[in-house]
């Protein structure tokens, strides 16, 4: 009885070991799996034509070659396009959370007739993808004047049922007797929002901006519709110009510009992972 | 319960910003489509001619469309089944509470960040059909893969792409869906005998409905809108119309070609699809869908 116990318990710790040791191996595994092509992709990015196309597959360059980042920086007017990057995703996120947190707020706190109506149809308008609204609005904006400009790349995107959804359930959640004591010393809705409702919910707010500036740095199809200059165009849209020299550029080209393009973004994913992966994990985020 | 102050213009104040462009980019536009996906302009463009249906039934009988929507169907397919299969695979046999899981989660996850024109260039030179790693690795047991040439190659390269981007996602998903099983379950399970085979199809499968749903919707919908700059920068719908994907063609229609009715009624074909994938995750996550309590 004693002998039997002692093995079974010993076969659960080797059971418990072999399954431990599975779990590295399978993590490291896919961890490999998904990130060896952005190390083959800074790896190319410093090889030389030659090394480019060697079989097997060169892993570290024999020499960093840096040159390959001055060449694209100049074949392509890069400046530009971080400087519209730039001014597009910030103009475009600082607006929408603007916007998003006036009218959450006016959905959470505030008493109004057909409220809850109006909620609704908000809600609804996420089922209808932007998509169809890309003919109609070219149209608009070649009325307005607005083709190949910012106001054009950023206005039509800066609302957001989500938004509005995510900062009403947070503004929800605020106690009622914070409003209720400032309400005391006189204060009106506006200073009411700005003083206690946004930063109360300051955390869902940050991660709200971070999803905003993932989703506008990378936004693709609408700046490239409105888009018809190269001294207008975006990161993302850049690279295409890149990709289009491809008798004069090599692949190694390619993935220096590709870098440049997804750098800052990387870069403030990794910064604020912590806030970005438990807003993904609240599941309120569209893939 | 809140009281709330109640107050006759600001809410309106407040709201405007949000319900102008709503309304001059969103709602109105998007009624614009539907209206003009049911006239015609005049070869000069001076005139709009009401057709009805002429073309709707136009675009389900000619083949570019029909092949893009089997292209589009191919794609989510594989993003989708290949997707979720290999992520909840991963997730089952890396299901450990342990301290280092955090490092992972964020090896894995980091290409969601990514743009899906940046995983199209990656996976372009991956399997570039000369120097391309993979392709060189896959060649050695004969396989030969060639994406600007051969249709297939193309359409696999381009799916490959798009399920990479998405997998550390899926992970994260089901890796957190199963942890959050009720262990008491899974454990009488294990004392009455079950294999793991049953176990996982009898016991952790159903339980985890939830989350595979979840990861369905979100996977479709990505494999449905996202595909548009892993195409643009890479295959440009090629060879011929290989990977021409369904928002890839509106774009070529409406702003190549500028045929606006038609890539109007395209636009309204994406809307059934999202509103039916919609109608799909209310009434099936509300019946049938397990939630653990």
């Amino acid at each position: 009885m004693l002998a039997s116990k002692s093995i079974s318990h010993s076969q659960v710790v080797i059971q418990r070991l072999v399954s431990r040791v599975t779990s590295h191996a399978v993590l490291i595994f896919a961890s490999i799996i998904i990130g060896l092509p952005f190390f083959w992709m800074i790896s190319t990015s410093f090889k030389s034509d030659v090394e480019v196309g060697l079989f097997p597959p060169v892993w570290i360059p024999a020499e960093l070659l840096w040159e390959n980042y001055a060449r694209v920086w100049t074949a392509a007017p890069f400046e530009m396009f971080y400087i519209n990057s730039v001014i597009t995703t910030l103009a475009g996120l600082i607006l929408e959370v603007i916007i998003g947190a006036m009218s959450a707020y006016a959905f959470a706190r505030i008493e109004f007739p057909h409220r809850d109506a109006l909620f609704l149809v908000v809600l609804a308008t996420m089922m209808i993808p932007g998509e169809m609204a890309l003919v109609p609005n070219y149209l608009t904006l070649r009325n307005l004047g607005w083709i190949n400009t910012y106001q054009g790349i950023v206005i039509p995107y800066v609302s957001s049922a989500f938004g509005c959804f995510l900062l009403r359930q947070a503004f929800l959640s605020i106690p009622q007797d914070l409003f209720d004591a400032a309400r005391m010393d006189g204060a009106g809705h506006l200073r009411m929002l700005v003083g206690i409702a946004l930063p109360m919910v300051r955390p869902v707010v940050a991660t709200f901006a971070l999803f905003l500036f993932i989703a506008k740095w990378n936004a693709y199809l609408w700046p490239l519709i409105v888009t018809n200059t190269w001294n207008m165009r975006t990161l993302p849209i850049g690279l295409m110009m890149v990709r289009e020299a491809e008798g004069t550029l090599g692949w190694q080209h390619v993935m220096a510009a590709s870098l440049l393009v997804l750098l800052p973004v990387l870069v403030v994913f990794f910064l604020a992972q912590r806030q970005i992966i438990e807003g993904i994990a609240r599941g309120a985020v569209k893939g | 319960m809140h009281t709330r102050f109640p107050n006759k213009f600001l809410p309106y104040i407040l709201l405007s910003p949000s319900i102008v462009i709503v309304l001059i980019f969103f709602v109105v536009p998007s009624l614009q489509s539907i209206q003009q996906s049911v006239y015609r302009s005049n070869i000069s463009g001076t005139r709009q001619i009401f057709v009805g249906l002429r073309n709707y039934e136009q675009l389900f009988s000619t083949p570019e469309y029909l092949n893009s929507l089997q292209v589009t169907a191919l794609f989510a397919l594989f993003v989708v089944g290949v997707g979720l299969a290999l992520s909840l695979f991963i997730a089952l046999v890396a299901n450990q509470r342990y301290a280092g899981f955090t490092i992972y989660r964020t090896l894995l996850i980091w290409p969601y960040a990514l743009s899906p024109n940046i995983a199209g260039v990656i996976w372009g030179l991956m399997l570039e059909p000369t120097i391309g790693m993979l392709t060189n690795a896959v060649g050695f047991v004969g396989i030969h893969l060639n994406w600007r040439g051969d249709a297939a190659s193309a359409l696999l390269f381009i799916a490959m792409a798009a399920t990479w981007k998405m997998l550390g996602y899926n992970i994260i998903f089901f890796l957190a869906g199963i942890q959050g099983l009720p262990r008491e379950i899974l454990e009488a399970s294990e004392v009455d005998g079950a294999n793991q085979w049953t176990k996982f199809w009898k016991i952790t499968f159903p339980l985890l409905s939830p989350t595979t749903f979840f990861l369905f919707i979100m996977n479709t919908l990505y494999a449905f809108f996202e595909g548009f700059g892993l195409i643009h920068v890479t295959t440009s719908g090629g060879p011929g119309y290989a990977t021409d994907l369904m928002v890839y063609k509106l774009y070529r229609d409406g702003f190549i070609a500028m045929n606006t009715g038609f890539a109007a009624a395209q636009s309204v074909v994406l809307l059934l699809i999202v509103a039916s994938l919609t109608f799909l995750q209310f009434r099936y996550a509300g019946r049938h869908v397990y939630y653990g309590g």
